[in-house]
């Protein structure tokens, strides 16, 4: 595989060359187009609160809204934040309708075959939401129940090989859609509980619209641990936006975001210990 | 143009995964056809009544089955019914909304089928001395199923193609296997290209079998 698709690449650079002609000897990168035309494009999922929403003036806001315009600040540049729901956020990377993914992504080797991906910029951890008259106090106590996710997500995927290991003929488990559908169902009793990350289980039961769900524990799922996403071929983006991701730790700012989005006084840690990324 | 590389093995590692959802895929379909043909029958003839319980029963059920979106049907009836303490499983309650919209949708069109029979032939009939039963059994159906064969086949890719609305309420049919798949590897462009090739070939033999069956049928 590797050795055809050097030899069409060679030859898609080769036709490629030979339209350029030496006018534009070198192309401009995808940093340089940002610094230029001074607009940075975000992708970022607005259906994902605290990280991504529209705020009561109906403007994106949260966590990755807020991260962008920061970087945007540092690279001179405004900010123009476009919305990628889940399904929606490769195609509009690929496609070259944003340059950044800043949308929750979990870093895992399958992603990273087809994105670049930063170092950890937000670190969820995942809790066990239910309602309060099911009678789940942990984890646990929710095998032989039926139980419920997100479709295609790391969480789901984590849930499903921990559901697989109690080998339960009683339980049952149902992957929505989306996240409302999976709350929906959750509120009405179709399941009886869900993991999912603590920023959005706590954003849930503090908006005070699903008055008997509440949160019971850690799920024991390692940390969930999200990068900023670029094109494959964006390596001087994704050089400059590890050493954004590195800076915002260091001034204190992903502190003070952290604190502001999600609460909390001390943030999680981003990084694993005992390896680097 | 976008400088993107296709793996597709990824796609052929989770291949059977989306067979198996094209299986789900299919028996939806053609569970909620055969339910909604059903019930469509006696829909269509309460509809060419001009009054009565009947008439206004099959209105309001062609009204709201055809001037709603297909998705909204999907979540009453699992979201909907479920705020009634009625909980259906995924794969009932996307059976049950199909089926209310093909017979929606059949309903109307047996009765333009209906209306194309000469009803001399009813009176004939009944007056051979069969039943009003027998009479559109044998005599009033068959040449009803000759005239909206074709659009009937129309309902079969339709309901085939909205079956994909059965991702959102939790089930794995050949949509919800996609997006699976496509959001554990970020191989969006692979699997839904993947997807909508399945579905082509899907609708496709679903075409062909009807013309077939038209052949053996009706000699056309």
């Amino acid at each position: 595989m590797s050795r055809q698709s050097w030899g069409r690449g060679a030859l898609v650079s080769l036709v490629l060359a030979a339209f350029a002609g030496g006018s534009a000897a070198h192309a401009q990168s995808a940093l340089d187009k940002i610094v230029q035309s001074k607009t940075l494009r975000c992708g970022v999922q607005l259906d994902y609160p605290p990280a991504g929403f529209r705020n009561q003036k109906n403007e994106p806001d949260g966590y990755d809204v807020a991260y962008c315009k920061d970087m945007a600040k540092a690279l001179g540049a405004t900010a123009q934040i476009i919305e990628t729901p889940s399904s929606e956020r490769i195609p509009a990377l690929v496609s070259n309708r944003i340059d950044v993914l800043i949308a929750s992504a979990s870093i895992t080797t399958q992603r990273a075959l087809t994105v670049a991906f930063s170092q950890p910029y937000v670190s969820y951890t995942n809790v066990v939401l239910t309602r309060n008259d099911t009678g789940v106090e942990k984890f646990d106590d929710m095998k032989g129940r039926a139980i419920g996710g997100v479709t295609g997500t790391t969480t789901e995927q984590e849930l499903k090989s921990l559901y697989g290991a109690w080998k339960d003929a009683k339980g049952s488990y149902t992957g929505y859609g989306s996240e409302a559908e999976s709350y929906l169902a959750l509120t009405q009793g179709k399941i009886d509980g869900i993991i999912l990350g603590n920023a959005s289980a706590g954003a849930l039961v503090r908006s005070g619209q699903f008055p008997t769900l509440v949160i019971k524990g850690e799920a024991p799922t390692p940390a969930d641990l999200c990068g900023i996403a670029v094109r494959k071929d964006d390596r001087d983006l994704l050089s400059w936006v590890r050493v954004f991701v590195w800076s915002q730790v260091r001034t204190g700012r992903y502190k003070e975001l952290y604190s502001q989005y999600f609460g909390g006084s001390e943030p999680p840690s981003l990084s694993v210990p005992g390896v680097d990324f | 143009m976008f400088n993107y590389t296709f793996y597709w093995s990824i796609v052929w590692e989770k291949f059977p995964e989306l067979l198996q959802g094209a299986r789900i895929t299919l028996e939806v379909t053609i569970l909620s056809m055969i339910f909604g043909t059903a019930l469509a029958l006696p829909l269509s003839l309460w509809r060419r009544a001009r009054e009565g319980v009947g008439h206004a029963f099959a209105t309001g059920w062609v009204e709201l089955a055809r001037n709603t979106p297909a998705l909204f049907q999907v979540y009453m009836v699992y979201f909907g019914l479920g705020s009634l303490h009625i909980h259906l499983p995924s794969y009932f309650a996307m059976v049950a909304a199909l089926t209310f919209n093909n017979a929606g949708y059949l309903a109307e069109t047996f009765r333009g089928g209906l209306n194309s029979v000469p009803p001399q032939q009813l009176s004939a009939a009944r007056s051979l001395g069969m039943s009003a039963f027998s009479a559109y059994a044998y005599v009033v159906f068959p040449q009803v199923f000759q005239v909206v064969f074709f659009p009937y086949v129309n309902q079969l890719n339709w309901a085939l193609l909205n079956s994909s609305l059965g991702m959102i309420i939790g089930l794995r049919e050949l949509t919800g296997a996609t997006q699976a798949a496509q959001s554990e590897s970020f191989r969006t462009f692979e699997f839904f290209i993947v997807a909508a090739c399945i579905y082509y070939v899907m609708a496709k033999a679903i075409e062909t079998l009807a013309q077939l069956a038209s052949w053996r049928l009706f000699g056309r």
